[in-house]
């Protein structure tokens, strides 16, 4: 066994000596036994620099309290390996691969690296495909790509962890596949909430369990730099073993990606890098793209992942979100301003999009819809300064009409949640795609100019609009 | 950056707005003056006219006219005083709105409603629902002179006393006082409706305690019936025109004032916000340097 000695600990950053002739290598997970505290008797650690004279830097996975100098560090030969394979699904781990939900060992036949290399090139499958989620907006504007990219952009609190917990309620509940919940860096109570959520909710008309096909993977805000920047990685290594087995389409969800980032910067200072813009690691492209080539569609199954990417300062160009944009297939922004207009979703029909918004994959229909609604947005946009400053009535008639109808738009692009029942008394609403498309033409096209706007607000379809104004007015008498 | 070129280019054009706004309100404030001094001093004589056709039509030995008698046939016709300008609120779309019932009687009632309106911005509404107006005065000033009140009075009673008109109507802004305006109709002729229509209004200009009977004309009355009649009509017609001018220049003025404030307060807005990305942006290079200098040395 190849042993060495702690000589520096930084934060959570240590150093060790091994023998010159047989330091570990890069990235290889090594082992610290001692006494850590709450019944831990082992800190993993992951080889990220060599110092020479036997010296190698290392970042710790977990909490660095109780480490010492003069500690003996092992070095396991490979990176940290994580239990795959149907038997994870149902529990909860850490980033460590050792189960967290109290339900005892669990026993595996196979176990994976967190480190590998993406698939090849010849391996990517080429298909694109839509994805349904019933969210109107989603589904109008920044449809999903089976087996593709989806990224939720968003500033603190405009609802990010909502849609993911929605769209596992809406996905997850009619899929077929398995899915991997990767909780990077954030809220550990919503990552409580999410199991409790799973384990009531049932699949389809089956009385199988949410959970039973799902594993979940959490290391969140309360962990050190090191966790939180490799956690992504285990849940990805176990969502890339069921695409491989062919198990069909897995679902990955990451909250939240910038986690990722953050944590890789935090590491990087201690590392000794030269922070680069914004105070961000000079590696952050290259961490992002080691994360995000992984998480593709072979020819044996494919991986469809929704990630959170949280947006500092509201400001999409900072390095760390731009980093992500590139390797995305749909973006949904969300804004700010429009959860100022109590409308939720948050999503910017302006900012957001999909690879997918092309009349040869969605239809010509829905794509001209999708422009029209845009055009119609983009005016009121426009119009708005003028608007705040002079009032509606100095618009010409058809400028009137076009703000009127995008009012209503964006008003009908607000939608009840399955997830969010508890809080608004209102039931969820999937709407399909056709019902959508064909509501949003109709908007445009003047149909439902008669509709007061507050009808167009939490309805599924156009028709619940129609109903909704039809109480609205009796109300009123 | 681009962020905070937008914000300037946002704040220039919020700022010519300003004062854009801010002109035209001066330009009303004063305008608004003025006619507010002319409104007080003819409003004694237009109340004086519509005393003298109270007693006319109800003394004891009714006068007849011709303008004077209701008619159960012809068009109906509307003048629709607008603003030749915009940038005065909902001015327009109220005299708009009242019009449009105007269209909707006169449908039910399957009379043809033809409509008269001086040039501007009520015509493009007009325009917008496919309604052609009968004619359009281009050359009207916001205050029509003498002259062409004279000239619109003639046509109307003219085509009254031929008997193509039922009844003819204005429609316009009614300037009660300078806390409410209010769009109106008020039917011209036949004399006798628009008298029953100033009796009820609130001013007390209603001579009670006197009686036709009580007054002594000279030349004899049914002689000086005729010019005495038409001189209401043109009198009203101008009152009209009167408060609309009176109203649009009040309705502008609270309009552009409000309009400055806003203006005002989004320029505060914006350029906090460019301060705050200034700043931020400035902050941003410093701990770069920073940053860099102290890892390299």
């Amino acid at each position: 066994m190849n042993k060495g000695t702690i000589i520096q600990v930084i934060g959570s950053v240590f150093d060790a000596k091994f023998d010159p002739e047989k330091i570990p290598s890069i990235y290889n997970a090594v082992q610290i036994p001692g006494d850590f505290g709450k019944g831990r008797t082992k800190l993993y650690g992951e080889v990220q620099q060599h110092l020479g004279g036997g010296r190698v830097r290392a970042i710790s996975l977990s909490s660095t309290m109780g480490l010492k100098r003069g500690m003996e560090v092992i070095d396991t030969g490979s990176p940290l390996m994580v239990p795959v394979g149907k038997e994870t699904l149902g529990r909860v781990f850490n980033l460590l691969g050792e189960p967290i939900d109290q339900l005892g060992p669990i026993q595996v036949s196979m176990t994976k690296p967190i480190h590998r290399d993406p698939p090849k090139l010849i391996d990517l499958s080429a298909k694109t495909e839509m994805f349904e989620t019933g969210i109107k907006v989603i589904d109008l504007l920044c449809p999903f790509v089976r087996g593709g990219k989806t990224g939720l952009f968003g500033g603190a609190g405009v609802g990010k962890t909502v849609i993911i917990q929605e769209l596992i309620a809406r996905i997850a509940t009619k899929h077929g596949g398995y899915s991997v919940f990767a909780g990077v860096g954030e809220r550990t109570r919503e990552g409580n909430d999410l199991w409790l959520e799973m384990q009531r909710t049932k699949i389809g008309s089956s009385e199988d369990t949410v959970l039973n096909h799902t594993c979940l993977v959490f290391g969140q805000m309360n962990e050190p730099p090191g966790a939180r920047l490799r956690v992504a990685l285990t849940a990805m290594t176990m969502a890339e073993f069921f695409c491989e087995s062919g198990v069909g389409d897995t679902l990955l969800f990451i909250d939240n990606i910038f986690r990722f980032s953050q944590a890789g910067s935090e590491v990087s200072a201690l590392l000794g890098r030269i922070p680069s813009a914004v105070g961000y690691q000079p590696t952050l492209a290259t961490e992002m793209g080691q994360l995000q080539e992984r998480i593709v569609s072979t020819k044996t199954g494919s991986i469809t992942s929704v990630q959170a990417i949280y947006v500092p300062a509201d400001d999409l160009t900072d390095p760390a979100p731009a980093a992500a944009f590139t390797h995305l297939d749909s973006f949904v922004v969300l804004n700010r301003a429009i959860t100022q207009k109590g409308i939720y979703p948050a999503v910017d029909p302006l900012e957001s999009t999909s690879r997918l918004l092309d009349p040869n994959i969605v239809g010509k229909e829905h794509y001209e819809t999708a422009q029209m609604v845009l055009e119609f947005l983009q005016r009121y946009n426009d119009l708005k300064d003028i608007i705040a400053i002079l009032g509606v009535d100095e618009l010409s008639k058809q400028d009137q009409t076009i703000v009127a109808r995008a009012r209503k738009l964006e008003r009908f692009f607000s939608q009840p949640f399955f997830v969010s029942r508890q809080f608004t008394g209102l039931e969820g609403q999937y709407v399909e795609l056709a019902s959508t498309v064909e509501s949003c033409k109709q908007i445009c096209e003047g149909k439902w100019d008669k509709l007061p706007e507050e009808a167009f607000m939490y309805v599924g379809s156009i028709e619940d609009a129609e109903q909704k104004a039809a109480t609205l007015t009796s109300k009123e008498k | 950056m681009a962020a905070i070129r937008q914000i300037l280019r946002r704040r220039k054009a919020a700022q010519n707005i300003c004062r854009i706004t801010w002109t035209m309100e001066m330009i009303s404030t004063a305008r608004f003056k003025l006619y507010n001094r002319l409104w007080q001093s003819e409003s004694d004589y237009h109340n004086a006219l519509a005393r003298a056709g109270y007693l006319m039509a109800t003394g004891e030995a009714a006068l007849t006219h011709p303008l004077m008698s209701e008619k159960t046939e012809g068009k109906w016709a509307v003048l629709a005083v607008g603003s030749t300008r915009g940038l005065c609120g909902s001015y327009n779309s109220e005299i708009f709105k009242l019009l449009s019932i105007h269209l909707k009687m006169a449908q039910a009632a399957g009379k043809q409603l033809d409509i008269y309106l001086p040039e501007g911005r009520l015509l493009n509404s007009l325009n917008h629902y496919g309604v052609t107006p009968k004619k359009v005065y281009t050359e009207l000033d916001e205050m029509p002179t003498y002259l062409q009140i004279e000239e619109i009075a003639a046509d109307f009673i003219d085509q009254y006393i031929k008997g193509d008109l039922e009844q003819f109507s204005m429609v316009f802004m009614h300037y009660h006082s300078a806390s409410s305006q209010q769009a109106q109709s008020l039917t011209i002729m036949p004399l006798t409706d628009l008298i029953a229509q100033l009796a009820t209004r609130s001013t007390p200009i209603w001579p009670w305690k006197l009686s036709f009977e009580d007054f002594y004309f000279s030349p004899p009355i049914y002689k000086s019936v005729e010019s005495l009649a038409k001189m209401i009509v043109s009198a009203w017609i101008s009152a009209c025109f009167m408060d609309a001018a009176l109203s649009e220049h009040f309705a502008r003025m609270v309009a552009m004032r409000n309009a400055t404030e806003n203006a005002d307060e989004m320029i505060k807005d914006l350029t906090t916000e460019y301060n705050r990305a200034r700043q931020t942006q400035i902050t941003g290079e410093l701990l770069d340097i920073i940053g860099g200098t102290g890892d390299l040395a």
